[in-house]
């Protein structure tokens, strides 16, 4: 695997080396787990993209006849309790969880940079303020408080995601505004302020550029611990209605088969695994260029 | 900063984070799409309260003062350690959770300790063989703890252990031999944390003189490694251990559920599904005040253990 | 504080829903103690800790004046006979010589006393209701003799009475500590919440001792969790296991099934009161989109009978026979669908999320409605969720059920039909109208039935208002439920009951062969 990897690794560093600077791409792929967070992710990509073309079945179209059938080169992992081709129902179920993933994160990055930058230029009251607010935040074990809204707001894949993009904007304000406060007293900055450039410029052109490493890397690595929330919130029977083929919901619902019909738990679950952990190989590869000098440990669900 | 000025800080912002906490759990219960008082009505009565009854219930609890006002009175009660009543019981809710969070602790020490189990030696090895397939392995390995949904890895452990195997058991609670699964559930998840930051303080710590200087005293290599190094890599990671109980916490809620232990978690999935307001708050603020305190106590052993870390100020 | 009046139902009315998650500890090494996996929680507090302190249901520790026969009819317990003396008194025998937990024999004042303080005036109105009894109606005679006195005459209460929620305590019992006395062939030992009961055997139980010395009934809501602590040999009995694993446990030559038709049954339940499924043709056509029997072969597993109405065959006034049926016929239903005022919007399909297959039967009937042109949404809710949309009648349809945990059912009818019936009232008084009440003749038919003292005359009345209400399409009838139970089989003696919970435990033996 390692050997069919490095060959990969190969062609595509010949390709990058246009248009990027060795150096980048050498720390990138230093680590071939990097690389399979890349394929991993890239894979997801076309998937998300092109499910729906690819999959041969209608994800909610039922055979009651051939349910619970084993794969088979028909459906290649098998059908589910109503019949369904489970393949066709995990390529839509792509789009989905990805989007969801997605959105949520960039709520949390918009969100949560904009407090951090608020925090961190303004300074003062404004942001021992804020940064209590991100202190409260941080105070409530994000899951435990995104099922608590979202179990109150009521069980819809829309309530999910605000749930769970309110509970996670916190590590982005605290990561921004602490990127703020060692670039905000440094020369250029200082010589952009006494030339007269307005404070939302100077914010936005001179002292997010210093962040976007870091956010990249937190953020990608944020896309698969929604997913994973998703899933989890979906188990306690907080996400998406039926027929919607989400894979937390596919996963929880196949459980019940893990003995006769092992396909229906495992492929979502197999899916979603994977695409987690094309997220943190992912996340981890970017780390090693973007932003060398920091190790933050990744968190697990939210 | 003194140590003294740094220590009254650090209480006044966990003060302050708590009083935000408390908030946000009393604020909770305006999060219900509709009137707060019509809805608990509705749920004490099992139908529509009619306008009269609203008011009366209004008057009765108050709910016509300022919601700030309510919220005070609501703060006092739970400083007394009163959180109010269950609505479908006569159970206090400080009854309910003295309960259940025992239940969720013993289940959060066990996964530290399956962390633990898991996380050093793969952390150590990977250390040792940098770089290495044996490093990429048991990077990637923690990485897949990390991945797995627990759900799903709940149920095939479940399914190895007591269907296949026949040890330990499917569900409950009262015996060390229920927490095994469970823990297993929990702890794997955090792994990959914690696996990495052993693998770096490890590496760190080996590149630092004393260890040459014992290495070169002639001792075989493998006890270095053990004796010094991880001595001095283990002072962060049990930080971070204890840092990761908001982690714990939230894996706990589908772990308890999975494993039908009465704690925290089963208490909250079912309060907020009952609309059980009182319960909900009161699990919300306990869980996040335990969190708060937590941090404060390993912040402030972190910095009395490890006289490097600066005084005063925040790290960030 | 008054329990939800609807939960209560639910707990009455019991099968309704069935349930999710709980748990407890493995049984002993001891030949004569069994545990049990109950699909609900019989500590939940949220049901039980205002009727008593613990679950009546299944434990067997208190025991009502009257229980029920195989065939639903009201069987001497701890009273031996009962008359009506006129329209609205019934006078009852009390059974001389049983012996309560602590000793006390059981005499009228005992009786006086649960149903005036326990029942009547702790539960409020609902009960009275229920019961049609109010505070002060409940007299002693003598020392055995006990005489209700009903609101209105009600040829159905000692039926009604014959429930496990119905049991008599003493007043020496203090319910709200966990102080429970009973008359009943266990005692109570244990309760530890969200898991288990623990019960044991009560030597001077007036029906003789009881073979086990011990019963755990542990909480295990969801299913395949039961199905695994059976497997595992945590609990000996379960029951509902999951149809997952009905044909490989049916395989197993360590565990032995049982099935037994309940007082349950499941149907698609139309807002009569809503537009569009106001419209007949729309819920006829409705009817006509779903075939019970390929939904009981294959989602069910075979469990349950297809259904012609909405109230189980068990219940001895139903006669699906002479009911209309509607088979499945595709092109006939589009074109009631085209006759009707349905304009292609979505309705609203309500789910209980502790239904059992709930989500599978919804999906089902989603894609069976989608066939003729019928766009469903579904919305799969927990149950407070779902009193929310019903109070205000914001839905279109839902999926559920009725059943009856006493042998009177005479309440499954009014309840659901008469528009002064729980489900219908409320909205009716507010707003003129209700969810599955036709109204009218049927109304009549209901009431008419209700006061029925001949067995004929009520089973005609009731008839010709089931006959009413499916003509009207006002539910779309899936399945009578049937129960399973799944044993250790090494286990022998187990009674099953129409009732599921009035299951029998005294006579469970383990033969010594086999066990785990």
């Amino acid at each position: 695997m390692i050997a069919g990897l490095d060959t990969v690794v190969a062609a595509l560093r010949r390709r990058y080396r246009a248009v990027r600077t060795s150096r980048t791409t050498a720390a990138f792929f230093a680590n071939p787990l990097n690389g399979v967070g890349l394929v991993i992710v890239a894979v997801l990509s076309i998937a998300a993209v092109f499910g729906p073309v690819i999959a041969p079945y209608d994800p909610t179209s039922q055979d009651l006849v051939n349910r619970l059938q084993p794969p088979t080169p028909a459906h290649p992992m098998g059908t589910d309790q109503l019949g369904r081709d489970v393949f066709s129902r995990l390529l839509y179920g792509a789009r989905l969880s990805l989007g969801i993933a997605v959105a949520v994160t960039a709520i949390r990055l918009v969100l949560g940079t904009a407090i951090g930058l608020l925090a961190g230029y303004v300074g003062g009251w404004l942001d021992e303020l804020l940064m209590r607010l991100v202190d409260v935040q941080l105070a409530f074990p994000g899951l435990v408080l995104a099922l608590v809204v979202a179990g109150i707001l009521g069980p819809s894949l829309r309530n999910v995601m605000l749930a769970l993009a309110v509970v996670g904007w916190a590590s982005y304000a605290r990561l921004v505004r602490s990127s703020v406060l060692s670039t905000k007293e440094r020369e250029f900055v200082q010589a952009a302020r006494l030339m007269g450039v307005s404070r939302r410029r100077i914010a936005v052109r001179h002292l997010l550029p210093n962040v976007v490493g870091p956010l990249v890397v937190l953020a990608t690595m944020n896309l698969g611990t929604v997913i994973l929330g998703t899933a989890g919130l979906s188990f306690i029977g907080l996400g998406a209605q039926p027929p919607t083929p989400e894979w937390g919901t596919m996963l929880s619902a196949g459980r019940h088969h893990l003995r006769e019909a092992w396909w229906l738990a495992n492929a979502p679950g197999a899916t979603i695994m994977l695409t987690v952990l094309g997220f943190n190989l992912l996340g981890d590869g970017l780390r090693d260029v973007l932003d060398p000098t920091h190790d933050e440990p990744l968190e697990k669900s939210i | 900063m003194s140590r003294y000025d740094y220590l009254a800080s650090r209480f006044a912002t966990s003060l302050a984070v708590t009083v935000g906490v408390s908030v946000v759990s009393y604020g909770l219960l305006f999060l219900t799409p509709g009137d707060p008082a019509e809805i608990i009505l509705s749920q004490q009565l099992g139908r529509q309260p009619s306008a009269a009854e609203i008011e009366a219930f209004r008057a009765e609890n108050g709910l016509n003062d300022p919601i700030p006002v309510q919220y005070l009175d609501w703060l006092l009660d739970v400083c007394r350690g009163d959180f109010g009543t269950s609505y479908y019981s006569d159970t206090p809710v400080s009854t309910l959770i003295a309960e259940a969070l025992p239940v969720t602790l013993e289940l959060a020490l066990a996964a530290m300790l399956v962390t633990l189990a898991i996380s050093i030696p793969a952390g150590v090895v990977s250390a040792v063989s940098r770089g290495s397939p044996i490093d990429y392995a048991s990077q990637l390995g923690a990485l897949l703890g990390v991945s797995m949904p627990n759900f799903w890895l709940a149920y095939l452990l479940i399914l190895v252990f007591p269907l296949t195997l026949g040890v330990f058991p499917v569900a409950g609670a009262g015996s060390v031999g229920h927490l095994v699964l469970p823990a297993i559930t929990l702890g794997t998840g955090m792994a990959a944390v914690v696996t990495r930051l052993v693998r770096s303080s490890m590496l760190e710590v080996l590149d630092e003189a004393y260890v040459d200087t014992a290495r070169s005293k002639g001792l075989r290599e493998r006890i270095v490694v053990y004796k010094h190094a991880l001595r001095n890599a283990l002072v962060p990671v049990v930080t971070v251990l204890g840092l990761q109980l908001g982690a714990l916490l939230n894996g706990a809620v589908v772990v308890e559920i999975i494993f039908q232990r009465p704690g925290l978690g089963t208490l909250l999935v079912d309060a907020v599904f009952e609309r059980n307001y009182p319960v909900v708050q009161g699990v919300t603020l306990v869980t996040a005040v335990v969190f708060v305190a937590t941090n404060l106590v390993v912040d402030l052993t972190y910095r009395y253990l490890d006289p490097r870390v600066r005084l005063g100020g925040e790290t960030a | 504080m008054a329990g939800s009046r609807r939960r209560l139902l639910a707990g009455i009315a019991g099968s309704g829903f069935a349930c999710l998650a709980g748990c407890a500890t493995g049984n002993t090494d001891d030949e004569t103690a069994f545990t049990v996996g109950l699909a609900s929680d019989p500590t939940d507090t949220s049901r039980y800790d205002n009727w008593g302190g613990m679950a009546p249901y299944w434990t067997r520790v208190i025991e009502p004046l009257v229980w029920g026969t195989d065939d639903m009819q009201p069987k001497p317990w701890l009273a031996t006979d009962w008359t009506a003396t006129d329209d609205t008194t019934w006078v009852f025998e009390l059974r001389e010589g049983v012996p309560f937990h602590n000793g006390e024999e059981l005499t009228a004042d005992d009786v006086v006393h649960t149903f005036e303080e326990n029942i009547l005036t702790e539960r409020g109105d609902f009960v009275y209701g229920w019961l049609h009894l109010e505070p002060g109606s409940v007299t002693k005679r003598d020392e055995y003799t006990v005489a209700f006195e009903t609101t209105d005459p009600f040829p159905g209460f000692p039926g009604t009475i014959a429930h496990n929620m119905i049991d008599i305590q003493p007043p020496a019992a203090d319910r709200q500590a966990g102080e429970i006395i009973g008359t009943g062939p266990f005692t109570l030992e244990e309760i530890r919440r969200g898991q288990y009961v623990r019960v044991e055997r009560f030597a001077d139980y007036w029906g003789g001792e009881p073979n086990p010395t011990e019963l755990t009934f542990r909480a295990a809501e969801d299913e395949t969790t039961r199905t695994d602590l059976l497997e595992s040999g945590e609990v000996d009995l379960i029951y509902t296991p999951a149809k997952s694993r009905l044909s490989s446990l049916r395989d197993r030559d360590d565990v032995r099934i049982a099935s037994q038709q309940s007082t349950g049954a499941t149907s698609v339940w139309l807002n009569v009161h809503r537009e569009p499924t106001d419209d007949v043709s729309l819920r006829r056509a409705l009817n006509h989109a779903v075939s019970q029997t390929e939904l009981v072969e294959t989602v069910l597993e075979g469990v349950g009978e297809p259904a012609r109405g909405p109230i189980s065959t068990v219940v001895d006034w139903v006669d699906e026979d002479e009911l209309p049926t509607y088979e499945r016929d595709r092109d006939a239903a589009r074109d009631l669908v085209d006759r009707s005022a349905y304009d292609g919007t979505e309705l609203t399909c309500l789910v209980d999320a502790d239904m059992d297959d709930g989500k599978l039967i919804g999906q089902v009937l989603q894609s069976a409605f989608d066939e003729i042109g019928v766009d469903i949404d579904l919305a799969v809710l927990e149950r407070a969720s779902i009193n929310d949309r019903t109070e205000r009648g914001e839905f279109h349809l839902q999926v559920g059920s009725t059943g009856s945990n006493s042998p009177g059912a005479d309440y499954l009818m009014w309840e659901n039909f008469h528009t002064m019936g729980i489900e219908n009232k409320d909205l009716y008084e507010a707003e003129g109208t209700g969810l599955y009440n036709l109204g009218g003749e049927v109304d009549d038919h209901i009431e008419t039935g209700y006061q029925a003292r001949d067995p004929a005359t009520k089973r005609d009345a009731y008839l010709e208002a089931q006959r009413t209400i499916m003509d009207a399409a006002v539910v779309v009838p899936l399945f009578y439920q049937a129960y399973v139970v799944a044993a250790d089989a090494a286990i022998e003696g187990l009674e099953l009951h129409p009732i599921d919970a009035f299951a029998e435990w005294s006579n469970l033996t383990r033969t010594a062969d086999t066990n785990e």
